[in-house]
């Protein structure tokens, strides 16, 4: 006979509590007054939280499918939510994504039906799209009026997040870039539009750091959930084409669907591209939702305000037409764009491939440049045979083409670099041969005249060269050329030449070394 | 029928537990050691204050409805600014969610299947039991409100307040008696 008087001790409360939480709390007994009253208490405050407690739970709760079970949530987006769940038949771990329930709940019934009329086609047309860098999609349904589909499950992390959490090298991000366009262009020929392309929807493959697009087609109803306010952050405008931002302000969502094209896939792959280098958004933080989309429309961007320096000049130009203002001037294709790209990445770059040579400016050229301007000098002031100062002259070539020689073997995919480099120094070659020739003849070769001469040629020579150098190599080297055009200036005004152009010359073998740096990927 | 400026003055004061409650329970737990809860709900009564003209027209249940609307921008604004000022804490943290969450609990205050007078009933009780829980000790509020506010279970609430599953089932059932007991109080007076 149960006890009227009995005190709840805090085990048989935790047994009770853990029976109501099941839900099902017929299993314990709750006959004495003590326990029934325990169990209307938590039922009446149970029932006055419950508003609260679905107002935060009803949005976290993943939906009951069919096909799938563990459902964990891992992202969730403006229209859906992204969960993991491993699919009962196959076993395989796939991404599923369901649309949000208050998304539907915001419209009225004939627009929410329209919405999931959309949502299920979209995907139907994403499912017939395969490419390597595309994110397949296996299966479309619907569970309790919420339309969801399925897709690989890719173990990465996006574009936005790997260059929010750490400094990933700009060949990197170019790559991916190139490889995404290569895929966007592929279905472009089918006729189909992403429309939504920014770093959030570019997911990198840990494994085999493969980047793929994920949610084609889905962009009118993202690009919907983004404008309507009521749903409340739920994505960005930053990354979408002015046109299509000036048609969303005037809220007509058929403009928007017109303006979708071609080229401004190619705006949002060049706002991409410039984010994931700048590494931030193109649009301002402190700005609201609304504010941004009107910067969008009228190109108040972080791209179009400053010139950031760490791109480098040649990538802002492609960036550049990518986010014209003007669709007609832009791209035409997205594969005009990839190309643009893949030359970028392909040109020749003598610091990745000649890491001897860096090493040696430093360590063999540059004393010796010193110590031959020494030599000319001293040679010249004990008036000694020629023949010695043009060894000394000629010697420096020797350590320089044989490294070119050592690294030709060594280096790969480098050819281009090589023949350029080639070209440049044997032209230096002939031309000073050519120069002390006509020196020679001009000055009845009086030797004191002809070296007075030949150092400020020698100078301007290196000039051209720096120039020459600066077409594909590093950028710096037009300041050098510059300060070379200087130097050629300068050493007419001194009886020092030849020491003075070691000088500069060992100094210019240091800049080198240490400012033109290989890029190191991350 | 307009109130005089000292019932409004009044109604406001009464508010004040209600929306703590509420800000409380809707932030995450993670958040509460940045966002003050009273910080945000006292400059909401403050907002109140500055538009009292304009709510005197109203009667407590859109008064607090007014309230609620002025809070969600208040909690919104502060986590935004968290966000930009301490990244890491706010790295997880979704703002459409918190601003989601508030549209929501509007939506379930008003709809109801049952007639708009029990609506209105049923409304009144959430707001006793909610200036009740501002009256509890806190780690019985903070049991209630994770387990009944935030739904979470009882071991999850035992996790998160690193106490015994059983001390947390005392903590439950005192806090409910004492809620009730509360509310039961308030009705009378």
């Amino acid at each position: 006979m149960p006890d009227d008087n009995e005190l709840l001790s805090d085990d048989e409360l935790a047994i009770l509590e853990r029976a109501m939480e099941s839900g099902d709390p017929l299993g314990v007994e709750f006959h004495s007054r003590k326990r029934v009253e325990y169990r209307s208490a938590f039922e009446l405050i149970d029932e006055l939280a419950a508003p609260i407690r679905m107002a935060i739970e009803s949005l976290d709760r993943p939906p009951v499918l069919e096909d799938y079970e563990e459902l964990t949530e891992i992202a969730r987006g403006g229209m859906g939510v992204v969960y993991r769940g491993l699919h009962k038949k196959t076993q395989r771990y796939d991404a599923v994504k369901v649309m949000r329930p208050d998304y539907l709940e915001g419209s009225a019934s004939e627009q929410a039906s329209l919405l999931r009329l959309q949502f299920l086609r979209e995907s139907q047309l994403a499912a017939k799209v395969a490419h390597e860098h595309i994110v397949p999609v296996y299966q479309v349904g619907e569970t309790d009026g919420r339309p969801w589909f399925s897709m690989q499950l890719v173990e990465g992390s996006s574009l936005f997040d790997l260059t929010r959490d750490s400094q990933i090298s700009h060949e990197r991000v170019v790559r991916y870039i190139e490889q995404i366009a290569r895929a966007i262009d592929t279905v472009h020929r089918y006729g189909i539009l992403h429309g939504d392309i920014k770093p959030q929807n570019i997911l990198i493959e840990t494994k085999t750091d493969r980047p793929l697009i994920s949610d084609f087609g889905l962009a009118d109803l993202d690009a919907a959930s983004t404008i309507r306010s009521d749903i409340g952050i739920a994505g960005t405008p930053a990354y979408m084409a002015p046109e299509l931002a000036s048609a969303a302000i005037n809220g007509r969502s058929e403009d928007m669907t017109a303006s979708r094209s071609i080229s401004s896939d190619v705006y949002s792959l060049g706002a991409t591209l410039w984010a994931a280098l700048a590494r931030c958004s193109p649009c301002y933080d402190d700005r609201t939702l609304p504010e941004q989309l009107a910067d969008v429309a009228k190109g108040n961007l972080k791209f179009n305000k400053k010139v950031d320096r760490k791109i480098e000049p040649a990538l802002l130009s492609i960036i550049g037409k990518c986010v014209d203002s003007n669709p007609e001037l832009r791209y035409l294709t997205v594969g005009e764009l990839a190309d643009e790209l893949t030359q970028w990445l392909d040109r020749p770059r003598w610091n990745q491939h000649f890491g001897t040579l860096r090493k040696l400016l430093c360590v063999v050229i540059a004393p010796m440049l010193l110590l031959s301007g020494l030599l000319v000098q001293s040679l010249l002031a004990i008036k000694a045979a020629e023949f010695w100062i043009l060894l000394v002259v000629f010697a420096g070539y020797g350590p320089l083409f044989a490294s070119f020689l050592a690294n030709q073997r060594s280096a790969h995919g480098a050819w281009q670099a090589h023949r350029e480099l080639w070209s440049i120094w044997a032209g230096h070659l002939c031309v000073t041969i050519a120069v002390l020739i006509a020196l020679h003849i001009l000055c009845q070769s009086e030797v004191d005249r002809v070296y007075e001469l030949f150092y400020p040629f020698w100078a301007a020579v290196a000039c051209q060269v720096f120039f020459a150098k600066s077409g594909s190599f590093w950028i710096g080297y037009r300041w050098l050329g510059v300060a070379w055009s200087l130097i050629a200036i300068c050493l007419t005004l001194t009886d020092w030449a030849p020491l003075m152009f070691g000088v500069f010359a060992a100094i210019t073998c240091i800049v080198i070394a240490t400012m033109d740096r290989p890029l190191v990927d991350a | 029928m307009k109130r005089t400026q000292q019932q409004t003055e009044d109604s406001l004061d009464r508010h004040r537990p209600i929306l703590i409650s509420i800000a409380e329970a809707l932030l995450s737990p993670a958040l509460r050691g940045h966002v003050d809860a009273s910080d945000l709900v006292q400059q909401t009564l403050m907002e109140a204050h500055c538009n009292i003209e304009e709510l005197l027209k109203l009667d407590d249940s859109p008064l607090l409805a007014w309230l609620r609307s002025a809070l969600k921008h208040n909690v919104l604004d502060a986590v935004r600014h968290l966000r930009t000022a301490k990244k890491n804490i706010t790295r997880n943290l979704r703002l459409g969610d918190l601003h989601d969450s508030f549209v929501r609990l509007e939506q379930l205050l008003v709809a109801d299947d049952t007639s708009p007078s029990q609506v209105m009933q049923r409304n009144e009780d959430i707001s006793r039991m909610l200036a009740a829980l501002q009256t509890l000790p806190t780690n019985q509020r903070m049991a209630v409100m994770l387990k009944h506010l935030r739904g979470h279970t009882l071991r999850e609430v035992s996790e998160m307040l690193e106490v015994s599953e059983s001390a947390v089932a005392g903590l439950l059932h005192r806090g409910r008696q004492q809620l009730l007991l509360r509310m039961q109080e308030d009705r009378s007076e």
